[in-house]
């Protein structure tokens, strides 16, 4: 009876594997659909003629490392000109600063990090071009709110007044977040747990909820015969505290720059 | 007839066999269902990302060999000039002039000189209040964040109450030149402004130093507040997080 069911079982994992196979197909076709559409978008993109000069496709590790750092230079400065706080990501130095014109103003510590293979995938002039101009953040969701306004309403009258008590300043709420930048790209924040080595129960469910939207609108892209869309992600593990100062501090619209190697 | 009781016995008892059989068949049939479609999304969500970054991983950009650029001394020497121009601009943005940072999330400042750190101390912030009075105002208490200047620096600052500082009250709202509007002794010894009416001033509610309290001023004790306003100048710079 039980060889039956684990026959039925086996039979069952079939289709399953099938099916799988063939999202995977469409998933690495989404991918290379989202490599030209990446390339496409910065192939077009007006640089000045210095930064259009500089990036060349090389071998020669020390070159590249230059160009990296002079892409990410004039990522900063063009992110200069705005006033409003910008939030700079340097992968080597494992730092997630804030910056406002050019000012660090908060600097904070990336315990762990994962950055797509998708920038592999990229040609390295464009990506360098790219990576020379801040990306712009299209939309944000997180755990907690972006702005915790309190609602008040005013008294009538004298005898109504209460005069404000203590806020309370208890910091309980996990802190996760997601940055949808343009062209298409992710940005994952979690709170690493207080015990590095404890697996956080929030952490998980918020991965799994994140993973489960991706999924989900894959499949609503399959029923309705449409291709599949393909994001490269980043995900970042920060100190809860500073999480939650760039997630205040960053507007709707912030601009991020990147070093990636 | 005891023959025909047990073949009876035996016929029911296999009936209720078979009743149990059948239930456990569905309920068997069932968890394989439902162990098939867990085992479907945990594979599409936990095993096709990793294996999609690992293909990607494995077939990255390759470049055709005509393209690729073998750099010459002279081009080491042109890039790096770029980059060290690209660097001296960047670093020439933070300011030698005193500025003063604050970070509204946790109520904290920063005062630099000379590009150094040289006080830090608490503050106190926007309270995130949305004030609704009941003739259709109201007012957001929220200290505004990004870059700002010293526009103005006074000594014994004398506060001149808006609007909202009656509505919260409960009291009515006076006329703008009514006595009422002007308190003193409640800014500390020093104001300094820095547009849009936001101030940064002393407070005689140092208790709640540390706190999002205000109503979009940054609140100072009277230390922090006196070494703030001697080394800022009208002009410095500030940065608000």
């Amino acid at each position: 009876m039980q060889k039956k069911f684990l026959k039925i079982f086996l039979l069952a994992c079939l289709p399953i594997f099938a099916l799988a196979l063939v999202y995977f197909i469409l998933k690495l076709v989404a991918v290379n659909g989202a490599v030209d559409r990446f390339q496409k978008f910065y192939s077009q993109l007006d640089g000045d003629d210095k930064s259009n000069a500089v990036f060349q496709l090389t071998n020669d590790s020390a070159y590249n490392a230059e160009q990296n750092s002079y892409a990410y230079y004039h990522a900063q400065l063009e992110a200069a000109n705005s006033d409003s706080v910008v939030l700079c990501i340097n992968f080597p130095d494992s730092t997630a600063t804030l910056l406002i014109k050019g000012v660090t103003v908060h600097t904070a510590k990336i315990d762990r990090y994962r950055v797509s293979n998708f920038f592999t995938k990229i040609d390295q002039r464009i990506l360098y071009k790219a990576l020379s101009y801040p990306f712009r953040v299209e939309r944000q969701t997180s755990s907690i709110p972006k702005v915790p306004l309190m609602i008040k309403i005013a008294p009538k009258d004298t005898s109504e007044y209460t005069p404000d008590i203590v806020p309370d300043t208890t910091d309980v709420n996990p802190v996760y977040f997601l940055l949808e930048a343009k062209p298409g790209m992710l940005v994952y924040f979690y709170e690493t747990p207080k015990n590095q080595s404890r697996i956080s129960f929030n952490g998980v469910i918020t991965d799994i909820k994140d993973r489960t939207a991706i999924l989900l609108d894959d499949l609503q892209r399959i029923v309705h015969f449409r291709k599949l869309d393909y994001k490269p992600s980043i995900t970042l593990r920060l100190n809860r505290k500073d999480a939650k100062i760039i997630f205040r501090a960053i507007p709707n619209d912030a601009l991020i720059i990147l070093k990636l190697s | 007839m005891d023959a025909v009781n047990i073949a009876l016995a035996t016929t029911d008892k296999d009936k209720s066999i078979g009743k149990v059989s059948k239930f456990n068949n569905i309920l068997a049939g069932l968890l394989i269902v439902i162990l098939s479609i867990i085992l479907f999304f945990a594979i599409l969500i936990y095993a096709i990302p990793p294996l999609t970054e690992l293909v990607m991983k494995v077939n990255g950009f390759a470049p055709p060999s005509s393209e690729i650029f073998s750099p010459t001394p002279k081009d080491y020497a042109k890039i790096k000039l770029l980059t060290g121009k690209m660097q001296q601009k960047y670093v020439a943005l933070t300011p030698p002039r005193p500025y003063i940072v604050v970070n509204t999330t946790y109520n904290r400042f920063k005062l630099y000189k000379n590009r150094r750190l040289i006080r830090e101390g608490f503050c106190s912030t926007g309270s995130y209040t949305l004030l609704k009075s009941h003739f259709n105002r109201e007012w957001i208490f929220q200290t505004p964040k990004g870059f700002y200047r010293i526009q103005g620096k006074i000594t014994n600052p004398v506060w001149r109450r808006p609007d909202w500082s009656f509505v919260e009250e409960g009291l009515p709202i006076p006329s703008q030149n009514d006595p009422s509007r002007w308190e003193a002794g409640v800014l500390g010894d020093y104001a300094m402004s820095i547009g849009d009416g936001y101030l940064i001033h002393g407070t005689i509610y140092k208790r709640f130093l540390g706190m999002p309290v205000t109503h979009g001023c940054i609140r100072m004790n009277d230390d922090d507040l006196e070494a703030v306003y001697k080394t800022l100048e009208l002009g410095s710079k500030v940065y608000i997080y």
